[in-house]
């Protein structure tokens, strides 16, 4: 069965430490209050629909994104052994799976939503994520049948803060890291999944094999922004063609970083809400596109890159609206920039092989130039 | 420009809103007078009743709308808007309102998409996105408009009640055009509306007063936002009664007519000039139904049509249906423009509109759309639905598959899903639909 070593590690969990496992859908959700309720999240950004044969086929249209498509075959079935499922409001084919989910039997366990806003700088904003917050610790606690405690939620955001912390020392690290970019990526992704406690033993193992006393590692760094970083065997090719990824704005790990923290607040929900308005620009949410290309310049000269890769997936809206701007905006700012869009493949189609390739070939040309 | 230049482009402005239906009338005089002696009928009008004669009323006020915006530009502050905005609270400060939907859906009716959207997707701007920013996006990078020369704003405003994409639309726009985008985010209601969401929504309507009154140099005037909102009201309810006057039988105009006659609703929702209008049409609707004018000459069947229209292809599917006694009697979409009317409340403008536009049906759960399409599906005695599933409307489209089989099974009537694109004709199989729709009516007659 797809996903063997996931389901093993959650079924532990759940029998073990008592922690029931919540299956989660992009982008955004506040996880700490998942931690402090001592339940175990499973984030699913890349179910493909064909390893559900057993799921409800035909209920979603070709042209909706594979990401739904893959978490609709998901969700119908029962394999994920998951209490509830959360969805949050990222863009309209996933509200459309929440609703599919919890009114029209597309699901297999309650479906919670979660309705961040669009815009973070408004007090509007603030006020409303607070009662939108507040909304589903109360459903999240109906599902799993425990009460939220505010020193846990502590607790827990400060575990959070310390695993945030590592990924960021990690991604930054990495012109000192030996790692490839697949077997990084495979660590990075277990947090999809794994318990941040455990997470933190794992990621600072890596961290501890960051040596900023030897040489970069050569190769010609790069930013890639997306929304996952899938097929894995794109870091395989990238490793062939000598680049590596420098800098990530992917919207699972890098753009999952807040921007800076502050004090943990003594209503800890507060400080939940401020932690998500605090979170990188994303297209999903940010109504102004100038912030997201801002932040992708800062990560290229942080990372030493010469170039960006957009890497959407197919049908994506959000992401790709918005890449001619991001094209424009980057090419003035001195960046090359090149975008690649994924079916959420098993595989490295040879089209875009090749593209990836040609465009190292440039940057390394240039960097010799 | 100058003050004096201000002036005269004011007076353009005005005058050519004055200038206009005469303008339409003349033209039409024109074409009478060219064609006199010539009997000539268009292909298939003789399966329809006699055309509405209101649809000339409605080329006028349209064709007043847009000439006017020809020279809004230094003359009266301009805003682009999406459809669900809450339109009412600009028209105290003067502005004169775009509508990038409603402008595109007019470039799809004039079959002008395709070549709109390429123009976008040569400047970057991927195929598979909504069909109206594709064409909107185009037709700003080409200055190319069936209606003539658009106005730039001066402000962009989104409502997130029709879909997410509006946001990554009017993000572009703002980028393109260096104007700033304000946008009212209405979560998704799942369930019943929640005060949360609606408190929010408020809050970002009175910013957005605010924001507005700003960048027109106007004060607000809160007794002037009463009285639009009271106008907007009635509006609302005057098209919903044209809709409700085809629960008769047969039904006085059809689903297609609908599509059309929606323009003063969307684009001018909060002007006198769009209540008497639809005064004109419901007493023109209602004096067919009195005499049983029908829609088409043999009204036997009776549906509904969900998600937006084919633009492109309105006349020939409306002939297709017709040719066949099939009337589309209602929409989902159309209904929208009336659904929450009742809900305004013009002494609460705010909060009322705060509950208008978040319980708009494309905003609300898959739920509570299959039953409102069941509660049309009754009132106007339908016995089957089309379906559009449109390729570039993910919040529209999603959940059909479940709504047509729901919906078949729970209104026991026949129900059909025909794929294709509000405006971009490469995505549809004309032999195809047209072949599915045909099969569909023989159905009935089994």
């Amino acid at each position: 069965m797809k996903d063997q070593n996931v389901r093993e590690y959650l079924a532990a969990q759940r029998d073990l430490h008592k922690r029931p496992t919540v299956v989660a859908f992009p982008t955004l959700y506040p996880r700490e209050v998942l931690t402090a309720l001592d339940l175990c999240a499973w984030e699913v950004w890349s179910a493909h629909a064909s390893d559900y044969p057993d799921a409800d086929a035909g209920r979603l249209q070709g042209y909706l994104c594979p990401t739904v498509r893959g978490a609709q075959a998901f969700l119908s079935g029962a394999e994920h052994g998951a209490i509830a499922a959360i969805v949050p409001h990222t863009c309209d084919s996933l509200q459309g799976l929440a609703t599919i989910g919890k009114h029209l039997g597309g699901a297999s366990v309650p479906v919670l939503s979660f309705r961040h806003p669009r815009g973070s700088d408004r007090p509007a904003s603030r006020r409303y994520l607070r009662a939108e917050l507040e909304s589903f610790v109360c459903e999240l606690e109906k599902v799993s049948q425990r009460t939220l405690d505010p020193a846990r939620l502590t607790a827990a955001i400060e575990l959070h803060r310390r695993l945030e912390a590592l990924v960021g020392k990690v991604l930054r690290g990495r012109p000192w890291l030996t790692m490839s970019d697949a077997d990084l990526y495979a660590v990075l992704r277990r947090m999809e999944w794994k318990h941040p406690e455990d997470m933190v033993v794992e990621l600072e193992a890596v961290e501890a094999q960051i040596d900023r006393s030897v040489p970069r590692r050569k190769g010609v760094p790069l930013v890639f922004s997306g929304m996952v970083p899938e097929p894995s065997g794109l870091f395989e090719t990238l490793e062939d063609a000598g680049a590596y990824v420098a800098g990530d704005d992917y919207a699972g790990l890098g753009r999952r970083l807040p921007a800076h923290d502050g004090p943990i607040d003594q209503d800890p929900i507060g400080s939940v809400v401020e932690r998500l308005l605090l979170m990188p620009p994303c297209p999903t949410r940010a109504l102004n596109s100038s912030l997201r290309i801002d932040r992708l310049r800062a990560l290229a000269s942080e990372a030493g890159a010469g170039g960006v890769v957009l890497h959407t997936v197919k049908f994506c809206e959000p992401e790709l609206f918005d890449v001619p701007l991001m094209r424009r905006g980057l090419e003035q700012a001195g960046l090359k920039v090149l975008h690649i869009e994924t079916e959420l493949e098993d595989r490295v189609t040879g089209q875009i092989a090749t593209r990836l390739e040609a465009f190292v070939e440039m940057l390394s040309d240039e960097r010799s130039a | 420009m100058g003050v004096l230049g201000k002036v005269v482009q004011r007076v353009k402005y005005e005058g050519a809103a004055r200038v206009a239906p005469s303008l339409v009338r003349a033209g039409r005089l024109q074409h009478q007078l060219k064609s006199r002696g010539k009997k000539r009928k268009a292909p298939g009008s003789e399966l329809f009743g006699p055309p509405l004669e209101t649809y000339a009323k409605l080329k006028e006020v349209l064709t007043s709308h847009y000439l006017s915006g020809r020279y809004a530009n230094g003359a009266v502050p301009v805003a682009w808007v999406t459809s669900g905005f809450p339109v009412e609270f600009l028209r105290p400060f003067g502005y004169h309102v775009v509508y990038p939907e409603n402008h595109a859906a007019m470039c799809g009716v004039q079959r002008m998409g395709v070549e709109l959207a390429q123009t976008s997707e040569e400047w970057g701007i991927p195929r598979d996105v909504c069909g109206y920013a594709r064409s909107d996006i185009g037709s700003l990078l080409s200055g190319k408009s069936p209606a003539g020369k658009i106005p730039k704003p001066d402000l962009l405003l989104a409502c997130t009640n029709i879909c997410q994409t509006v946001v990554y639309w009017y993000r572009t726009l703002g980028k393109m055009l260096d104007v700033p985008v304000f946008v009212i985010d209405t979560p998704y209601q799942y369930g019943e509306p929640d005060s949360h969401a609606e408190q929010y929504v408020a809050d970002q309507i009175e910013e957005c007063i605010h924001v507005a009154a700003r960048v027109a140099k106007r004060r607000v005037d809160m007794g002037a936002l009463r009285e639009t909102s009271k106008i907007s009201r009635e509006a609302s309810l005057l098209w919903g009664e044209c809709m409700a006057l085809s629960k008769h039988k047969p039904a006085p105009w059809t689903g297609f007519d609908q599509f059309l006659h929606i323009g003063p609703i969307v684009a001018m929702r909060g002007l006198p000039e769009c209540n008497a209008y639809y005064r004109m049409l419901r007493d023109e609707l209602a004096d067919r139904v009195s005499r049983g004018i029908g829609a088409i000459r043999e009204e036997k069947h009776r549906l509904m049509w969900d998600n937006l229209p084919i633009w492109y292809e309105l006349r020939s599917l409306s002939q297709l249906l017709a040719e066949r006694g099939f009337n589309i009697v209602t929409t989902s979409y159309t209904n929208g423009w009336a659904e929450t009317a009742p809900l305004f409340d013009p002494e609460d403008p705010v909060r009322s509109a705060a509950r208008v536009y978040a319980r708009v049906f494309i905003n609300r759960d898959l739920e509570y759309r299959l039953g409102l399409f069941k509660q049309l599906v009754s009132d106007y005695d339908c016995d089957g639905a089309l379906l559009h599933s449109n390729h570039s409307c993910k919040p529209y489209s999603i959940g059909q598959l479940d709504l047509s089989h729901e919906l078949a099974k729970e209104a026991s009537i026949r129900t059909l899903v025909v794929d294709a694109d509000h405006i971009d004709m490469r995505v549809y199989s004309k032999e195809q639909t047209e072949g599915r729709i045909t099969a569909f009516m023989e159905s009935f007659e089994t």
